[in-house]
């Protein structure tokens, strides 16, 4: 009879003690996936101006009970965080920022360091959101490329989440996370973000945005992007067009190695860029006979393709060196790495020796197949 | 002495493992590396190497009592008053241990796991959960240890193999580039990293067989060692020095950074969590075990069973006497330190040579 009691208060004391102190229904939560930042103009209420989108989980699913797929909802504040709580009374459930994908941040909020390095410290510090969110700079407001409602939605992840994420296929913007953002201002001073577009129906990524201390200081191309991407050896997929014999010619990169080199002569530095890329005849042209059948023919396309990579990566590094003075090739942290002592030397003039550093450029092109016809 | 408890070699080794590895697993990288930069790993090594000494003099200890366990050497070999004066340090070395590890996994567990929970919650629960184990005797303590050293490098593989993917070992570089005076300070901070062997006092006499004990708690010293440089390379290759020096728990923090394909791994550091509870456990269990016994020796007491639920209030108050994280990462450590500096090594040294000439008189 004891033991029967004790098993009975034991029994029901496991109702009573699941753990459950914060429960908290997964559908009484709103999942936001992108978060916009603006600078408010005009208003007192704040200096920013914060844009969250998140996904309506009745929309998702076989049989939507609602209609409206992602909803946007946005506020002015003094911080993110304090917008976040600002919108906390104008919808249903709390916000958990766990599941955040992207950032966007507004030119015009970019172009002050001081709300950039604010924005980037909460997000860095806040131990719910994932340090893999996606950085992005919108061209104009944040807050219109959130609202920018694509044709082909991709509602479980977001448009830009998912538009940024897909540059494996091409070079033409490097993804860039929170850490990468931290880690390459770290290192090199200079971090470079995907820049998006947003038009009528349409959202695009295209080139990149330098920033310079979190201060955002100019856009790059597509071109420009690219070659600082194979610098940096984070080209997976490339496709280069070149002109040979008056037609134009497809190489597909397929594996690209990069090295830098300092070389120390009297005048000063010199850093010797070398990359040599693998990779296949992507399109020529059609002749009446096999053309595509001898080494010269081969070799020569493959200094066709060297002299348009080098004028690229020739072209970029002047851009970054005059313009920006921008050393958004790691430069630095090669130097700092690799060379600590000429680094000791250099630190604290980087500014002043960068533009004027010797770059020599060598690309070496392999064409290793043709495709299925020669 | 009672000799019906006994200890295996291997549960020895995963005891010290498990007791030593605890709170400074989580904080150690950054905390090095911000003294020695990318050279943190040489203080980790140079640390590990220091603390072989004290293990050898607490093995030799008993080699030269092998009957007694180590209360009764100590009364003999110092006299029962300077004997009961370190014995009251080592208590409050113990306490504060307790204390300083229950506050860590309060701190730990709001940011990562329960961030509304009330701290004295998580501090009651996490306190009364190890007096269960504190009750018991150093068999079950050792078995403890032994199961839950598996679950300790289970652990650190489980957070170097998860991180290889997006780690960039050229963070390495440049090596040996530090200031040579930062490296005493370096050392001082690994140093103190290690305590947690002490236990071994309380082990060797239980043990099964004495002759091996210095070669399995040697290879405990290693293995631990070898964990901490290696979370420190793969911390150090994941973040870069500067991104490493802002972090305030790194180890935990590189789950956050996991992004695998497929996206079912992701946010893991509840589960990571979890695991890192049971760490803490076989830091806080034989902790907790060990002011018992030594209050069960001051007060002549029979078994320490008494001693371990009056310990909780006291466990709880000091554990909440810090005011932040600052206050917990700086004066308490240092004062854990001073304290285990006192116990561990000014009296295991003290009563070996004591003890060393005392026998050699003897025998002449």
């Amino acid at each position: 009879m004891k033991k029967k009691t004790l098993l009975l208060i034991m029994v029901t004391s496991i109702i009573f003690l699941t753990g459950c102190w914060d429960m908290v229904e997964i559908n009484q939560r709103i999942f936001p996936y992108s978060i916009g930042v603006d600078i408010n103009e005009g208003g007192d209420e704040g200096k920013y101006l914060v844009t969250i989108s998140y996904p309506n989980v009745n929309a998702i699913g076989k049989n939507p009970s609602q209609e409206e797929q992602v909803y946007i909802i946005s506020t002015t504040a003094t911080s993110i965080f304090e917008g976040s709580r600002h919108l906390a009374t104008r919808v249903q459930y709390p916000f958990y920022f766990k599941h955040l994908r992207v950032l966007v941040l507004g030119e015009e909020l970019a172009k002050d360091e001081v709300l950039v390095r604010q924005v980037m410290d909460g997000l860095n510090r806040d131990f719910a959101i994932n340090k893999k969110v996606q950085v992005a700079v919108a061209e104009g407001k944040a807050k219109d490329l959130i609202e920018t409602k694509t044709e082909r939605q991709e509602v479980i992840e977001g448009t830009i989440f998912s538009l940024l994420i897909n540059d494996k296929a091409s070079a033409r913007f490097t993804s860039q996370t929170l850490t990468d953002f931290i880690k390459s201002t770290d290192a090199n001073g200079v971090a470079l973000v995907p820049k998006a577009i947003s038009k009528k129906d349409e959202i695009k990524i295209s080139g990149g945005a330098l920033f310079k201390k979190y201060k955002f200081i100019g856009y790059i191309g597509e071109l420009e992007n690219r070659a600082i991407s194979m610098v940096k050896e984070k080209v997976n997929r490339e496709l280069v067009e070149t002109e040979h014999n008056g037609v134009t010619l497809s190489y597909s990169i397929t594996d690209l190695k990069s090295n830098k080199k300092l070389i120390t002569t009297e005048e000063g530095m010199k850093i010797r860029i070398s990359i040599e890329t693998e990779g296949a005849l992507q399109e020529y042209i059609l002749e009446d006979r096999p053309t595509i059948n001898n080494d010269e023919i081969l070799n020569s396309m493959e200094r066709a393709v060297e002299k348009q990579l080098k004028k690229e990566l020739e072209k970029t590094i002047e851009v970054l060196q005059q313009k920006y003075n921008a050393d958004a090739l790691g430069i630095a942290e090669y130097l700092s790495k690799f060379h600590p002592r000429v680094w000791r030397e250099v630190e604290k003039d980087w500014d002043t020796i960068f533009p004027d550093i010797d770059f020599e450029v060598s690309v070496d092109v392999k064409m290793r197949r043709r495709g299925l016809v020669r | 002495m009672d000799r019906k408890h006994k200890v295996s070699n291997q549960q020895i080794k995963g005891l010290v493992v498990s007791m030593m590895v605890g709170i400074g697993i989580l904080s150690l990288p950054s905390v090095i590396a911000n003294i020695m930069a990318n050279d943190g790993w040489i203080g980790i090594l140079l640390g590990g190497i220091l603390n072989i000494p004290f293990i050898i003099i607490i093995n030799k200890i008993f080699q030269l009592y092998p009957d007694k366990d180590f209360f009764e050497i100590g009364r003999d070999v110092l006299s029962p008053v300077i004997f009961n004066i370190f014995l009251v340090g080592f208590l409050m070395y113990v306490i504060l241990l307790a204390s300083y590890v229950t506050r860590n996994l309060v701190e730990v567990m709001r940011i990562f796991l329960l961030d509304t929970t009330p701290s004295e919650i998580i501090a009651i629960t996490f306190i009364l959960a190890t007096s269960y184990i504190a009750r018991s005797e150093i068999d079950i303590i050792g078995r403890a240890g032994y199961h839950i050293y598996p679950i300790i490098i289970g652990f650190a593989i489980f957070i170097i193999i998860v991180s290889i993917p997006n780690a960039d070992f050229t963070n390495l570089l440049p090596v040996f580039q530090s200031n040579i005076r930062l490296v005493p300070k370096g050392i001082r901070v690994s140093f103190f990293s290690y305590i947690g062997f002490e236990i071994l006092l309380l082990t060797i006499p239980y043990a099964e067989k004495k002759e091996k004990t210095l070669k399995y708690s040697l290879m405990a010293l290693a293995i631990v060692t070898l964990i901490y440089i290696l979370i420190f390379v793969m911390a150090l290759s994941q973040y870069g020095i500067h991104q490493l020096q802002r972090q305030n728990w790194p180890t935990l923090a590189l789950i956050k950074e996991i992004d695998l394909p497929g996206y079912f791994i992701e946010n893991l550091d509840g589960v990571v969590m979890a695991f890192w509870v049971l760490v803490i456990f076989g830091t806080m269990g034989p902790a907790y075990y060990s002011a018992g016994k030594i209050l069960s020796e001051l007060f002549n007491t029979k078994t320490h069973e008494l001693f371990i639920i009056p310990l909780l209030p006291i466990i709880y108050i000091v554990s909440l006497i810090p005011q932040n994280l600052v206050q917990i990462n700086d004066q308490m450590v240092s004062i854990v330190n001073y304290f285990a500096f006192f116990s561990i090594m000014i009296m295991s040294t003290l009563i070996y040579i004591v003890g060393y000439i005392k026998k050699r008189r003897e025998n002449e």
